[in-house]
């Protein structure tokens, strides 16, 4: 189920507000546990038990762990989680990939039914670790309630795609938490942004992609405007459903993480990183990079840890050598710029810092959307081969919604913060924000039934 | 105090939207009355799914529900209408491809026409071969149904991006390979050259009392429909000598609103400002039942250009003895019992079904002549000539 589907948002959402606010208020946890639970069966109905199984086998290390005074034990209960945790993350995510790579590396074929990769489970993993791994370092304790642990787990709301949860974020707000028409208000304004960005914006570029994408259009402006387009789809699609699911939070009562702070802003590639994906970055700083010495081990082992953080960011993305060449990518512009390119940009003027940022990051983007390495050295060659006609080409792919929706995109990718100050001087300023939104919103719902609508080509029966 | 009176309006705005399918839909239920602005058009229906542990275990309840639920909440007329019309007045867009005058058209229609992709370019040596290989299949498959005493009538339907070409937009029509052949006129080429029993349903298009396509539909229209299935009745007539039942065509109905598989009806004749007014036309008719006619058994495959001749058929006799098969989707006997076939030939009693009958009739469109029948034609080929042939 996807939050910017119609069961979603008018059968599911309004059925959880309304047992929500409206049951017993000791009750809102196990409400929430289990519409979280059927909003993961919905779309997983057997690995809906890998999940619980995962948290229950989390549960109860932690719990053994936080009893026990012995490091050692603790340790080996450590180690006994993460493997866990992370095997049945290998099994279901990469064990394809592995097997695929063997045969291309040896030439042996093992023989291995194609493994479903169980929806959002990079996700919850990621969750789950960093719970049992601040358990083990002391930084909260186990929780007691397991189905205050599944809450934290499966809450839908965050589940399939983040933003990445730490328990120790929301440790006091599972036990308790404040519901009020205030945090109500906010929660609904930034569910409406989320929705309206995800469906306004980033749907409307999808065919486009695609269609570049699929190999189908000969014409290197084209094919730049479709990576400029994805670099849009992309930011809209994720920080448009970290929205929703921040708002969502807000709505039942919790705080999340932001995870996006305007990203195509920034002027340099450490700087995106700061600003894309932060809970996802944060999660690898904390539990991957500082624990291999982060640069506190001389300048050498500083970028080997940079390239092995970001060669598992790629990796966790995806079973492909293109999420790892993509995490390399990023590791080898981290590492150059801080050999000391990082200087020299900053003597140079604002808008080419911002130039060489986001030139890099589209590029990234065509290694992260290709299905296949061939796919993205053969997009990358059409990039720079001119066909014999450009602008036809032009005329025949770049319609005006698209060129609207790209600009638009471009725009609302900035924060504008003078224009934002200058408007909230005026009285109406909140009020004018709601209603804007709240009319994005209905056009959104018009633009999701709409696009859904099929038409019924000729009868069938 | 001010802040909060408006705190509380827009949640309530923003619940009111989530809730206003339930309410809207229990209203309807109570009152009768649709509380929704109707869409003008035929669309997939989905039946509610009824809830069981095995459906909701292998997805396929949440699937259906999902349709179900997706296609029949409130007010998903006036959703669907908003966005219509927004997109087609601010960015001339709509689901099919626009032309001139609003003619819309369905790329693969456009794509045959103009060869647009490879498979359609039969200046292509790979794809004459195939055609030329086909061509031949049926020939044979004639002469071995012959042996049978049975028939066999091939018929190519037209495309909207054929007769309606000065239609579709420049630019497309500046995307036309130079030197590419169309699939209809090698294959047309190819049948000349054969006994194989077959016609183009262009002529028909002449002398209409309306166009042949309206320009928001993708199918032709009513009357063209008819008169196809009259010339297809009475070439089963001709071929297998039979004085079958049949009809006439008598007094031209009109209406504004479309008749029951005369168009399409895409998107844009969903739209609030309602800039298409045709006028839709069907001919009455009559039956005629010769004292000493005969039942012909009619195999037919083909795509939604036959499912004319066969709602044609079972409307004016219920229960008449044809078998359709949709490409290679799904098999419909005359009881109308449904078998899917799921790409898959082996799923089809296609021996029984061809022993029993008295002619096989195949209809290709112009938009779908590189797909071959689907593998229909090789099916045939291998039940009635074998394998070793060829």
């Amino acid at each position: 189920m996807v939050f910017s589907s119609p069961v979603f948002l008018f059968c599911f959402l309004p059925l959880t507000i309304l047992l929500y606010y409206f049951g017993h208020p000791k009750l809102r946890n196990y409400v929430l546990l289990l519409a979280s639970l059927f909003f993961y069966a919905w779309g997983e109905p057997t690995l809906v038990f890998l999940m619980i199984a995962s948290i229950v086998i989390n549960y109860v290390l932690a719990l053994f762990m936080d009893r026990s005074g012995k490091k050692g034990v603790k340790t080996v209960l450590l180690i006994a989680a993460v493997v866990l945790d992370l095997g049945f993350l290998f099994f279901y995510k990469y064990f394809n990939f592995t097997v695929a790579t063997f045969f291309r590396v040896t030439g042996v074929l093992l023989t291995a039914r194609t493994i479903a990769l169980p929806i959002g489970i990079s996700f919850y993993t990621f969750q789950i670790m960093s719970y049992v791994i601040d358990v083990y370092r002391g930084n909260v304790r186990s929780q007691k309630n397991p189905f205050y642990l599944g809450l934290y787990i499966s809450m839908f709301p965050q589940l399939i795609a983040g933003p990445i949860v730490r328990y120790i974020d929301v440790e006091k707000q599972i036990a308790s938490r404040t519901l009020s028409p205030d945090k109500f208000y906010e929660g609904t304004l930034r569910f409406m942004k989320g929705f309206a960005k995800k469906v306004l914006i980033a749907d409307q570029l999808s065919s486009f992609v695609d269609m570049n994408f699929e190999g189908n259009i000969d014409s290197a402006l084209v094919k730049w405007i479709a990576i400029i387009a994805y670099t849009l789809q992309i930011y809209y699609d994720f920080s448009g459903y970290s929205d929703m699911a921040i708002g969502l939070g807000k709505i039942f009562g919790f705080d999340f993480v932001e995870n996006f702070n305007f990203p195509y802003v920034s002027q340099s590639i450490k700087e995106f990183w700061r600003r894309w994906h932060i809970s996802l970055s944060t999660w690898f700083r904390d539990y991957v990079y500082i624990p291999l010495g982060g640069s506190r081990k001389g300048t050498a082992r500083t970028y080997i840890n940079l390239i092995i953080v970001f060669v598992l960011t790629g990796f966790w993305h995806g079973a492909s050598w293109n999420f790892i060449f993509w995490g390399l990518f990023y590791a080898v512009f981290l590492v150059i710029e801080r050999l000391g390119f990082s200087k020299i940009l900053e003597k140079l003027p604002r808008v080419l810092r911002h130039i060489y940022a986001i030139i890099i990051v589209v590029l990234g983007w065509v290694l992260f959307r290709a299905e296949t390495m061939s796919g993205a050295l053969n997009y990358y060659k059409g990039l720079v081969s001119p066909s014999d006609s450009e602008i036809l080409n032009l005329r025949i792919y770049v319609e005006p919604m698209l060129v609207f929706v790209i600009i638009a995109g471009i725009i609302l990718a900035f924060p504008h913060d003078r224009i934002k100050a200058a408007l909230k001087k005026f009285k109406g300023y909140e009020v004018l924000k709601a209603l804007s939104l709240f009319a994005l919103f209905i056009l959104a719902v018009c633009f999701m039934t709409g696009a859904g609508f099929s038409p019924f080509l000729y009868f069938r029966f | 105090m001010k802040g909060s009176v408006f705190k509380y309006t827009v949640i309530a705005l923003f619940l009111t939207v989530l809730a206003l399918p339930t309410v809207l839909g229990a209203l309807s239920s109570i009152t009768g009355k649709s509380l929704d602005t109707g869409l003008k058009g035929y669309f997939d229906r989905h039946d509610k799914p009824e809830f069981s542990g095995g459906s909701f275990r292998d997805s396929s309840f949440q699937t259906e529900y999902g349709d179900w639920f997706g296609s029949n909440y409130k007010p998903r007329g006036i959703y669907i209408k908003t966005y219509n019309t927004l997109r087609f007045n601010l960015f001339g867009k709509a689901h099919n491809i626009i032309g001139k005058d609003d003619y819309i058209f369905e790329f693969d229609y456009v794509s045959s026409e103009l060869s647009l992709e490879p498979k359609n370019d039969f200046s292509l040596p790979e794809n004459r071969e195939k055609m030329e290989d086909y061509v031949y299949k049926l020939q044979r498959i004639q002469e071995e149904l012959e042996k049978k005493d049975k028939k066999l009538l091939f018929y190519i339907s037209t495309s909207k991006a054929d007769l309606y070409h000065d239609y579709i937009p420049e630019n497309y029509l500046i995307r036309k390979p130079e030197g590419s052949v169309r699939g209809v006129d090698y294959l047309m080429e190819c049948l000349s050259g054969t006994d194989v029993n077959w016609f183009w349903t262009v002529p028909m298009a002449e002398d209409l009392p309306c166009e042949s396509f309206y320009a928001t539909g993708i199918h032709w229209s009513r009357p063209f429909e008819q008169k196809v299935d009259l010339e297809i009745l009475k070439r089963i007539r001709e071929l297998t000598g039979k004085n079958m039942k049949t009809w006439e065509l008598t007094d031209l109905q009109t209406s504004n609103e479309p008749y029951f598989r005369d168009t399409d009806v895409f998107d844009m004749m969903n739209l609030w400002n309602d800039p298409f007014t045709d006028t839709f036309y069907q001919y009455d008719t009559v039956n005629v039942e010769p004292e000493d006619s005969e039942d012909v058994k009619i195999l037919m495959q083909g795509g939604s250009f036959a499912i004319g001749f066969r709602e044609d058929l079972w409307t004016q006799y219920p229960g008449y003895s044809l078998d359709y098969i949709n490409y290679c989707e799904y098999y419909v006997d005359k009881d109308r019992n449904v078998t899917r076939l799921g790409d898959d030939w082996n799923n089809l009693p296609l021996g029984d079904l061809v022993e029993n009958a008295d002619i096989l009739v195949i209809e290709v469109n112009e938009a779908v002549i590189s797909r071959y029948s689907n593998g229909y034609v090789d099916a045939l080929y291998e039940y009635l000539c074998g394998s070793g042939e060829g």
